[in-house]
């Protein structure tokens, strides 16, 4: 049988019914063989058709498509998280509110009585895994610095074998989401996580460290406390490793890998290491469930054990610490104080800061900005750039400069996402960069420097989503990026046909008025989309370059680079932050107060951080409980940092569901 | 025939048109392996090659040869015929000329070369895909959505065809050697598979390639212990820790149970692989000093050697047989050309004007000889019985699109090898069927387009010259490889009108050999 992702017709595919953004296409035929392209496909000749099903109107969730039944395997869905649901967009028939604008804002409905998808086991990440093997080096060794050195280059190069987490395209963003999505099983991961428990259990076992790890048990000359011995490491160090206490079972299981050897033997240690670091254990949340949920068939919820793994991975991206695994033993975590203790106690390390990092750096892309040197030798592009033609450092100052503002407002002066829009403060510490922002380098300590009034307003301004590579900037791909990214909005497909005319400097031409020319076309299908949805977010940032300068003029060049005229650029516009708006704006800081204003951002943020949390798409339609507190968290006067505590205390995050 | 036992060209293959080299010592015992010892001509088994390029967007009348060239003809069907030629290369200067494209220095693209080349003009993707990756091998569901049709066939992702012979049995009856099934060179995703390859079940995931020749490179050069271990290797006992939790008692979703049935066949690989490569070794090789995740350099030069390095362990991985299949996904080429602007808007989306169609053909000429061209060069050395490595092997470029970009009419093929005798060669073929106005179609620039057959039958092709048969890679009741799909947009190229319906002929003969192409 085969897997069908959820479907939705055009138009149909968006996120909040309050909000639904329009640009609707036609709605493609269902019928069957209509169009004379039913393909057969799995199934053939039993009439299926391929994306026959899922048509809906704006705003309604979409059916799956029917599919005969495939003659020999099964193809799932592509590339996705292993949990995706593959409903794009599917609506939530939430209540809304009025924001500031007095529009309406969005909200997502949470009936609990609904069961969530079945969760499929889901792997660490390479970066969970690689701290969770660093904070069981570190407590195998009793916290010994200078042997954790030793142990940390052994298993260097083993470690570097695992593949790195890439933001996995999903069908809803195939240009990648978030690395936690990332939930293929490569070949490489399990040929890795063997030469990492192999060379672990090497390095982890050698005479200088085996009395550490083992006891003394295992280097004296006694044999008649070797069984004993072996025993208590299998449950010690078991327990750490598959973050669970073993059952006699499973002890039986270890020992019987270390076998018959009777005297103590490193090796065999070595072995039973080796096997627990590969162990599915180890390598993934392993969950049962406990008691069952009334009301929600086939969802359970976490035990203890279970549920301090999720916390300490959610927040610290790694394994629990002792104190965690305290509360676990005694089942105190399961005690609502207790766990609001932890989960502030987790929330307040350092760690939970790297967390909330990876979050963002993966929800805006930042690694998307390409390379802005490779371009230097090209004559306009040099033309362009004039005093500014960007070293190798420049594109990771740019990252650095959004994540910096992140950290600050997340952290440093917590704040919300108001903030996030409209903060005039410049991260800048690369002298390049500043020097584009008009400011002085920040030194990271001190108060950020203030960026020139009204100039730079708000995270969206940034040179990192400016920036291009080349002496264009894209107005098309900064307005999909804001309104499919920060507003999670869904655009309409391109036209059939649409060839993606490109936006190009001509002579006399605005990179604006080229766009506008090619995709605004009157009467043309281009000019749905484009001059409603698109092209106007873009368009409110055309007083920057595509080197992030501030320009109220944009230079004009002729192919060999030489400088053919200036021409005012118009960062006017219509953006239609909520569809239909007619409200105009005249540049930036307009533009940043209208999304604030929308409350789009915070439903956005918290779909998005659902995402990051479980490894799997959001469907609103069944995680609305899991959405709406996030979302509530984060509004008003809430704060970015509170999309960690607001996720973890949701009745979802203590629950799995098996059917 | 007596084996010839080779010594001026030890080292002559790792020497590519791009003048990079590797430091790996050809030892006399892997090129005397007395597998193949006594061989006749074409009893080795094909390798495969496998190289891509983003967009397309060349003219037709600067991607192809001379139609001039077409002097046999073949009645396919009674109203569709299609044609081929010999190869007939011009000279100009000091170079090699087939088409404006298809030109190299003649010091490199020698007649012998010429006459190991096909150029296929005619294979068609039916229905609007646009930008996708998964064209090229066969998973027409790595689309972006680009449209109603694109959109409808990502709900069927198929495993691309380089995977497919990977774990196929035909393909590999002895993996005794194999350390990669398939090498996988480049950062963009080419590759796909099951997650559960062995049993053909779960989802369809990518398969992560390497953009580091070395990595590459280390994992299928392993050094051998010699010594004997002192205890068995852990990797059963890995294996058992995954049965002890699929079979036990305890609660597990439908997805865990996937999951971990995928798990284990990965740790069955993993231990086919650790007792595997005794015979493979090349020995005590010496690794490069180079990477070609160095290269990213946006001129020719860099291009062209971080192709020639992936070429180079490919290469060297088919000689020392650790593996038999290698894909290189290039993206852009861009920096063939050293364009300084956004290529994919400002060049590929304007193929139809004169100054980026100049750019798209310089930079695909480029790539021909620097990159493509660099593959089949390292192989045409004595494999055996008078045969080279490249006539053991099938060495292919695709396009992502055809003329057009967005567009999948005449997706461009050219190739070297002749797949062990599998293919015939030295051939300009035509599928198009000329001669019907209903297939003829008229894009924004450049010439006429003409429909012919299906990509899908290209594929197909492939597998069965690499001893794949149709039983192994058909699906749905349908022949060929790919998705059975038939687009019907009325603005663009006659799918419809040509290809009439997925129950034609043109889909129930895709499993057939293409005309021209048996040996």
């Amino acid at each position: 049988m085969v897997s069908r992702p959820l479907r939705l017709g055009r138009g149909a595919g968006v996120a909040i019914a309050a909000l639904a953004v329009g640009c609707v296409g036609k709605i493609s035929d269902p019928t069957p063989g209509a169009s004379g392209s039913t393909p057969g496909g799995p199934g053939s000749g039993s009439g299926a058709t391929m994306g026959s099903g899922a048509t809906s109107s704006s705003g309604g969730a979409g059916t799956a498509g029917t599919s005969g039944k495939g003659s020999s395997g099964s193809s799932g869905q592509s590339s996705g998280g292993n949990n995706a649901s593959g409903g794009s967009g599917a609506s939530s028939s939430g209540g809304t509110a009025v924001g500031g604008n007095g529009q309406a804002v969005p909200s997502f409905a949470c009936d609990d009585g609904v069961a969530p998808p079945a969760e499929s086991l889901r792997r660490l990440t390479m970066t969970e895994y690689k701290n969770t093997v660093a904070d069981l080096v570190s407590f195998a060794l009793g916290g010994d610095s200078a042997s954790i050195k030793t142990v940390t280059t052994a298993i260097a190069s083993a470690l570097a074998s695992l593949p790195d987490d890439v933001r996995q395209a999903v069908p809803q963003d195939l240009h990648g989401s978030f690395r936690r999505l990332d939930q293929t099983l490569q070949q490489a991961h399990v040929d890795g996580a063997y030469q990492v428990g192999t060379a672990l259990g090497a390095a982890l076992t050698q005479a200088s460290v085996i009395g550490k790890v083992v006891g003394d048990c295992a280097t004296d000359s006694s044999s008649s406390n070797d069984d004993a011995c072996l025993d208590t490491f299998v449950r010690g160090f078991g327990a750490r490793a598959l973050r669970h206490p073993l059952s006699d079972d499973d002890v039986s299981f270890y020992k019987s890998v270390y076998g018959s050897t009777a005297a103590a033997d490193p090796a065999a240690y070595a072995d039973v290491i080796g096997v627990m670091l590969s162990s599915p254990e180890a390598l993934y949340f392993v969950e049962h469930g406990d008691q069952a949920v009334s009301g929600q068939k086939g969802v359970y919820e976490l035990s203890a054990y279970e549920l301090a793994s999720r916390l300490s991975y959610q927040l610290w991206q790694t394994a629990p610490d002792d104190e965690l695994i305290a509360a676990a033993d005694d089942g105190s975590l399961l005690d609502e104080s207790v766990y609001q203790a932890e989960v502030e106690r987790l929330i307040a390390d350092p760690r939970s800061k790297a967390t909330l990092a990876e979050f963002f750096a993966d929800w805006v892309k930042v690694q998307d900005l390409p390379a802005l040197d490779a371009k230097n030798q090209d004559a306009v592009f040099k033309a362009f750039a004039g005093g500014d033609l960007p070293d190798a450092s420049l594109r990771q100052a740019m990252i650095d400069d959004v994540l910096g503002l992140f950290d600050y407002h997340t952290w440093t002066k917590p704040s919300g996402v108001a903030d996030l829009l409209t903060t005039e403060l410049s991260f800048a510490k690369n002298d390049r960069l500043a020097l584009i922002y008009g400011v002085d380098a920040w030194n990271g300590k001190d108060d950020p420097p203030s960026l020139p009034a009204g100039e730079r307003p708000g995270l969206l301004t940034r040179a990192l989503f400016l920036s291009t590579g080349s002496p264009n900037t894209r107005p098309i791909m900064k307005g999909v990026f804001i309104r499919k990214t920060i507003l999670c909005d869904e655009i309409g497909d391109p036209p059939a046909g649409a060839n993606a005319m490109p936006p190009k400097l001509e002579p006399g031409m605005t990179t604006r008025e080229s766009v506008e020319a090619i995709t605004e076309m009157q009467g043309t299908i281009c000019a749905g989309c484009h001059k409603a949805q698109i092209n106007p977010l873009g368009f409110a940032t055309e007083d920057f370059d595509s080197l992030g300068r501030f320009r109220t003029e944009q230079q004009l060049f002729d192919d060999t680079g030489k400088k053919t005229g200036t021409k005012a650029v118009d960062t006017s516009s219509v953006p239609e932050v909520n569809e239909g708006d007619p409200t105009a704006v005249s540049g930036a800081s307009e533009l940043m107060t209208l999304i604030q204003q929308s409350g789009k951002v915070e439903a956005c943020l918290a779909r998005n951080f659902f995402r990051f949390t479980y490894a799997r798409w959001d469907d609103p339609t069944k995680d609305g409980c899991a959405l709406e507190p996030v979302r509530q968290a984060i509004s008003g006067n809430g704060k970015l940092q509170d999309l960690l505590a607001a996720t973890v205390r949701t009745n979802a995050f203590h629950r799995r569901a098996f059917e | 025939m007596a084996r010839r036992v080779i010594d001026i060209t030890r080292r002559q293959f790792l020497l590519g048109t791009a003048g990079v080299t590797v430091g790996l010592p050809i030892l006399p015992s892997l090129l005397t392996k007395s597998a193949y010892g006594a061989d006749p001509t074409f009893t080795r088994p094909p390798r495969l090659y496998w190289i891509t390029s983003e967009h397309g967007g060349a003219f037709e009348s600067s991607m192809f040869p001379s139609a001039s060239l077409l002097a046999d003809s073949q009645a396919l069907y009674s109203d569709h015929t299609v044609r081929a030629g010999a190869l007939a290369p011009t000279t100009s200067g000091d170079s090699t000329v087939l088409s404006d494209i298809l030109r190299a220095k003649s010091s490199v693209f020698t007649p012998s070369l010429v006459s190991k080349m096909n150029v296929l003009w005619g294979l068609d993707v039916p229905f609007y895909i646009a930008h996708n990756t998964g064209l090229h091998l066969g998973n027409y569901a790595r689309n972006d959505g680009n449209g109603d049709e694109g959109k409808d066939v990502q709900a069927f992702p198929r495993p691309t065809i380089d995977q497919i012979m990977a774990w196929s049995p035909s393909f590999y009856p002895d993996l005794g050697s194999i350390r990669e099934r398939a090498l996988i060179l480049g950062g963009r995703p080419v590759s796909w598979n099951y997650s559960n390859p062995d049993s053909q079940s779960g989802s369809i995931d990518n398969i992560r390639g390497t953009s580091s020749s070395l990595d590459a490179f280390k994992k299928i050069f392993v050094k051998q212990d010699t010594t004997t271990p002192l205890r068995a290797p852990i990797v059963d006992h890995v294996l058992e820790s995954y049965n002890r939790l699929k079979n036990a008692n305890t609660r597990l979703s439908a997805g865990d149970k996937q999951r971990l049935d995928d798990h284990i066949a990965r740790i069955a690989e993993l231990e086919r692989k650790l007792t595997a490569g005794g015979s493979a070794s090349c020995g005590d090789v010496t690794a490069p000093t180079d990477d070609a995740n160095k290269h990213n350099g946006n001129n020719p030069t860099d291009a062209g050697k971080q192709i020639s390095l992936y070429n180079e362990v490919a290469a060297v991985a088919f000689m020392c047989g650790t593996s038999r299949i290698a894909v290189v996904c290039n993206g852009d080429t861009a920096a063939y050309d050293s364009y300084g602007g956004d290529w994919h808007q400002e060049v590929a989306h304007q193929w139809q004007n004169d100054d980026p169609q100049q750019k798209l053909v310089t930079s695909y000429q480029s790539f021909f000889e620097s990159s493509f061209l660099d593959m089949a060069a390292r192989l045409d050395v004595e494999e055996a019985g008078g045969t080279t490595y490249l006539d053991n092997s099938l060495v292919v470029w695709t396009q992502e699109s055809g003329m057009e970009t967005h567009g999948s009419v005449s997706i461009p093929v050219v190739t070297f090898g002749g797949a062990s005798g599998f293919l015939k060669t030295g051939q300009l073929i035509d599928f198009r069927r000329t001669t019907n106005k209903s297939s003829e179609y008229t894009p924004e620039g450049g010439s006429k387009q003409v429909l012919g057959l299906l990509y899908s039958q290209w594929l197909a092709t492939v597998l069965q010259a690499m001893g794949v048969p149709p039983s192994e890679f058909e699906r749905w009741d349908h022949k060929g490889y790919g998705v059975p799909y038939l687009g019907t947009v009325d603005w663009g190229p006659p799918f419809k009108s040509h290809y009439t319906s997925t129950t034609s002929r043109y889909f129930t003969d895709a499993s057939n050999i293409l005309p021209f192409l048996k040996a």
